[in-house]
């Protein structure tokens, strides 16, 4: 017998929903061939048949929230019935025909209480998650939901006395964010929440229901924001170098390889090259020790529908500038059609963020989970700038690096944000090799 | 406010036997064993020798004949109170309660009445084996014409008995065997129960259980249980199944969301299916869950105590099953 | 004969009243009008006629499927029981119950029953409650020879005997068990009332066709019933002339010849004792004349009662499951 199961697609992931059964029990696979389609907390994945033969008891209906190496369900040998439902034992026969209901339609299983729930509470009741037995959405995840929770995916530490008040003062502590170490929830936390709102202050407006991956992304960041101490270094560089290069470059893209060589394709072939000589950029600290990345994966952060995904170009200091701008663009369409796979968007170990395209001229962005850094470009501008002692009128941008301060110090982050700066201004010197700069 | 006395079952029942022959001289009853040697249960214990044996009367082992003999006798101005001693002996008085005494007043466009009382024990547990252990009251609350009634407590059983012999219809009065010697209080002094209203044994948030008999005690246990992990679990005893107080149940429901129902009869077909599908059909926008049924086992109830045990609805398997009706976030959470 | 003229004359007046009722309702059901089930007791008059003649108003008797005898024999009304039959409002029991259980409680009559065996509870129950009350009344159960296997029987008969019951048992062997003949159905080299005297009582079997012969014999248990010195056992021998009920015709079923029907025809009881009143200068043809000019009109006075009736109303259907 082979297992069809809920394996682990990322290193955060620690659960997945089933979303769509795309065979039904009983009906013949073959090894390789897409059995169901999963969420995990990143994107939607359709996960394969182990082996040839026929798809056994689904176990986990849609809804279905399954921790990793949970059991979905099961191949087994063609010549096999055993596990095979009896139609004639009708408690059995109500659960196939439950899963040929739900296959069938793919509606939303939820409790007529439940429905009442969200309809009186205006809530979509397909955006709330069902934490109900076999994937059903109960009247406690619509008033879970209405409450805007998100949930908390691994365990946070709660102080005793953070404990204490909670439970004396009837506080939630799904909805503290903790601001203690590692997102730790203290006593100060609970005391901000609990003293009450001055009257005006109630909710009005009306709500909105966020996807999953959207929550999912909420909680990263605070992750990322409470536990990562961050600091900023801001650089003003020239761009007129660049803009040649890219002119230089469009046709050749555009006839060659039908690309539209862009802005960012440039920036991710300059950094990957800045990064070598700055190994402590490509690091993340974890559990108090600094990890030198030995790739350079450049995740590039891409604005979606319904969120933000950050995929990640592979090697990028080995890709020429085409391998990188055609990447480039297939994990842009992924991403906006929700079709990434897992290996695009991890292994990630430095991320660049362009908001020049929306008119910004600098930023802060957030670090992205356990890496050291992140840089932030805004707008190529016409700005006033000194040459020769006058001014003049160029192009320049701002870069900001951001920067984890346990893996990065300030000096080690301005040299390498200074080293940037004069490759972008002098693009004639990635020929040369790392050590002559 | 009355003054209370701690009665067991038995003892309640046994006082409204009592009460009722002294106050109504058409009252009689009659029975296997019932006057000389007290009842098979000791219930009808002392009553033939105060009240002599034209009132309490011992027949032969013919319970087609007693419950007739009851029909033909409430039809001609008595209010017998007839005892089948154990309720798998119904089946041989079958046509007697069932063509006979539940529908003469209706087939007789209202001519005749029938107020007889038939008394009989169900319940398992003491290793009786499959004849002598079943809980048929399903088998009555089918029938229209008749009223059928499960007293849990003493307090219910002396009131309903009381209602039950003043009833000018058929009334099948459910004993249950083993809960003769369950204890509570009883007030001093006359009160009835009227048949067909139910009690709330205890008020709860977060989910109903509707338990008839000695399941009501079970149900307690159960609710006891559940408390500890602060599930919040209102008891419902229905008292008399036909007719059967609907509102009670259903605004329960509709208050908790949930509801499990616990019957000794066997599950298939019986008290469970009623009032899970009156609830589906009556609540069903107020569900958060399904409705579950636990009842016996759909087994002949084996003689020997560690099989016997597995066939009857317990406490554990309440609770179990209340807990499968919860989302993750279970509601006090 | 020692019999007083006025019951001779009585005991006509109700033969002929049943004869003409049920050849009434036979003719009323081939219209359609009768509905239901109509079992008919043609040929056997003179067992309800006899037994209830020798018995006092308020005496309870029960019946079976085939009593429309019964009921007539002891003083109930031709009107409410055909409207009865065609599921009238205004019939005994308001078209809820049709002729299987027809009552008539202010003249004792605890019902026909469509259970065979169905009265012998009843009976017994009632003739409990007769002597608990110390009121004089005595209870006859009437039931036919199909009836005397039913098990209930044995334990009514167990019962009556030990607690000294004021009853009667009163087998109407009509020959027939629905489609059966009675000796392929029932031990039959010994009387029926075997059974009875196996439990200690009194039993005799008689010419159940012989109105007079009935009359003594039931006038002799009631007295023992009343001196509280219990029950009797009396087998009625009889023919039944019509089929089971009014879808059995003629010999289809096969268990009887037509001239057997037609060689027993000629001692059928009603037109057997009108011979005999004559011969015996006890009453003279314009006598009968009168009476049967009576049972017309009355019979035509149910007729057109059934016509001004309304039919059953449906918003009553659930009233009376509850006294």
């Amino acid at each position: 017998m082979n297992d069809v199961y809920m394996p682990q697609l990322s290193l955060t992931m620690t659960e997945g929903v089933v979303i769509n059964w795309l065979k039904k029990e009983g009906d013949p696979v073959r090894k390789g061939e897409p059995v169901v389609e999963v969420e995990t907390d990143k994107a939607t994945v359709e996960l394969e048949s182990p082996a040839d033969g026929i798809l056994g008891p689904i176990v986990a209906p849609v809804g279905a929230i399954v921790p990793i190496g949970g059991p979905l369900s099961s191949v087994l040998d063609p010549d096999s019935r055993t596990g095979l439902k009896n139609p004639t034992n009708s408690d059995q026969s109500r659960e196939v025909n439950h899963q040929a209901f739900t296959d069938a339609i793919q509606r939303v299983i939820a409790s007529p209480r439940a429905r009442k729930a969200a309809h009186e509470l205006a809530i979509d009741i397909t955006q709330v998650e069902a934490s109900g037995p076999g994937g059903r959405i109960v009247e406690a995840d619509v008033l879970w939901h209405a409450k805007d929770r998100v949930r908390i995916e691994k365990p946070v530490f709660v102080s005793p006395v953070a404990k204490r008040i909670a439970k004396e003062e009837g506080v939630d502590l799904g909805a503290i964010v903790g601001t203690g170490r590692g997102g730790r929830i203290m006593k100060e936390d609970v005391v901000r929440v609990k003293t009450p709102l001055p009257a005006g202050a109630e909710e009005t407006g009306k709500k909105e229901s966020v996807s999953r991956i959207h929550q999912i992304m909420a909680q990263r960041l605070v992750e990322s924001w409470t536990t990562a101490p961050h600091f900023y270094l801001l650089h003003e560089i020239r761009a007129e170098q660049l803009v040649n290069l890219r002119k230089s470059l469009l046709a050749v893209m555009e006839k060659k390889y039908h690309i539209k060589l862009t802005y960012t394709d440039l920036l991710i072939k300059i950094v990957a090259e800045v990064l070598h000589s700055h190994p402590r950029l490509n690091s993340s600290w974890i559990e108090s020790e600094l990890l030198l990345h030995d790739q350079i994966n450049l995740g590039i952060a891409v604005a979606v529908e319904d969120g933000l995904v950050v995929p990640v170009i592979h090697n990028a200091d080995t890709l020429n500038i085409a391998e990188i701008a055609i990447q480039r663009q297939a994990l842009v369409e992924k991403a906006n059609e929700g079709k990434l796979h897992p290996q695009d968007f991890s292994g990630g170990t430095f991320t660049i963020s362009n908001l020049g395209m929306y008119n910004v001229d600098s930023f802060n962005a957030v670090l992205n989970t356990n890496q050291a850094a992140i840089l932030a470009f805004g707008r190529i501008a016409d700005r006033v700038i000194p040459v020769d002692g006058q001014p003049a009128v160029k192009p320049a941008l701002f870069a900001t690096l951001t920067c984890d301060h346990r893996a990065v110090d300030g000096a080690c982050g301005a040299r390498f944000l200074d080293e940037l700066a004069e490759t972008i201004e002098n693009p004639w010197l990635l020929l040369l090799p790392p050590d002559d700069k | 406010m009355p003054e209370m006395r701690e009665l067991t079952i038995l003892e309640a029942i046994k006082e409204a036997l009592d009460e009722e022959l002294a106050r109504d001289p058409a009252v009689f009853l009659m029975g296997e064993d019932v006057g000389r040697a007290g009842g098979v249960f000791m219930v009808t214990e002392g009553l033939q020798q105060k009240y002599g044996k034209d009132r309490v009367m011992d027949t032969p082992i013919s319970e087609a004949i007693i419950a007739g003999t009851g029909v033909g006798a409430a039809m001609t101005e008595m209010r017998p109170v007839v005892e089948i001693m154990f309720c798998d002996f119904m089946t041989l008085a079958m046509d007697q309660v069932v063509n006979q005494a539940a529908k003469m007043h209706y087939m007789t466009g209202g001519q005749v009445k029938v107020p007889l009382v038939i008394r009989t024990a169900g319940g398992a547990g003491r290793a009786a084996a499959a004849q002598h252990s079943q809980s048929l009251h399903a088998w009555f609350a089918h029938i229209p014409g008749l009223k059928v009634v499960l007293p849990s407590t003493p307090y219910d059983a002396k009131g309903l008995l009381k209602s039950a012999i003043r009833d000018d219809n058929p009334v099948i009065y459910f004993e249950d065997k083993m809960s003769y010697k369950v204890k509570g209080p009883v007030p001093v002094g006359e009160y009835t129960i009227p048949l067909g209203v139910a009690d709330i044994k205890r008020n709860g948030t977060d989910v109903t259980l509707i338990a008839t008999s000695s399941m009501v005690q079970v149900a307690e246990k159960a609710a006891d249980l559940l408390g500890e992990d602060k599930i919040s679990a209102e008891l419902i005893d229905p008292r008399c199944l036909r007719p059967l107080d609907k509102g009670t149940i259903l605004d329960s429901v509709k208050k908790t969301g949930r509801a499990v129902v616990i019957d000794e009869g066997y599950l298939s077909y019986g008290t469970t299916a009623e009032i899970a599908a009156l609830i589906s059909d009556e609540a069903f926008d107020y569900l958060d869950a399904p409705v579950k049924r636990i009842g016996g086992m759909d087994v002949p109830i084996p003689m020997t105590p560690v099989l016997e045990t597995v066939t009857i609805p317990n406490e554990v398997q309440v609770v179990q099953t209340v807990k499968g009706l919860f989302g993750r976030r279970y509601p006090n959470e | 004969m020692s019999i007083d003229r006025e019951i001779m004359m009585d005991m006509y007046f109700y033969m002929q009243r049943i004869r003409r009722f049920e050849e009434t309702a036979e003719e009323l059901y081939k219209r359609g009008v009768v509905v239901g089930l109509l079992h008919l007791y043609i040929g056997e008059e003179a067992v309800a006629t006899g037994a209830c003649l020798a018995l006092q108003k308020d005496d309870y008797i029960t019946s079976k499927h085939r009593g429309h005898g019964h009921l007539i024999a002891k003083g109930g009304d031709l009107k409410k029981l055909l409207a009865e039959l065609c599921g009238k409002t205004t019939g005994y029991c308001q078209g809820k119950g049709g002729s299987m259980h027809a009552a008539d409680l202010s003249l004792g009559i605890l019902g026909a029953n469509g259970i065979v065996g169905g009265g012998f509870g009843i009976a017994t129950g009632a003739a409990l409650s007769a002597k608990k009350r110390q009121s004089g009344q005595i209870v006859a159960c009437f039931f036919g020879d199909g009836a005397a296997n039913q098990g209930i029987l044995m334990e009514s008969l167990n019962l009556a005997a030990i607690w000294k019951l004021p009853l009667i048992y009163m087998c109407e062997n009509n020959t027939f068990g629905e489609y059966s003949r009675f000796d392929e159905a029932t031990v039959s080299d010994k009387p029926i009332g075997e059974r009875a005297a196996a439990f200690g009582l009194p039993s005799s079997k008689i010419d159940g066709n012989d109105v007079i012969a009935v009359y003594e014999c039931v006038q002799q248990a009631a007295a023992r019933a009343r001196a509280g010195k219990g029950p009797t056992f009396i087998e009625a021998c009889t023919y039944r002339f019509r089929g089971h009920h009014m879808g059995d015709v003629g010999t289809a079923r096969g268990y009887r010849t037509k001239e057997e029907m037609d060689e027993r025809w000629h001692h059928e009881p009603v037109g057997s004792f009108r011979k005999l009143l004559l011969e015996k200068n006890i009453l003279e043809e314009p006598d009968l004349t009168i009476i049967d000019q009576q049972i017309e009109k009355d019979i035509q006075e149910a007729v057109d009662f059934v016509n001004s009736s309304p039919a059953a109303d449906a918003s009553k259907i659930a009233e009376d499951i509850y006294a």
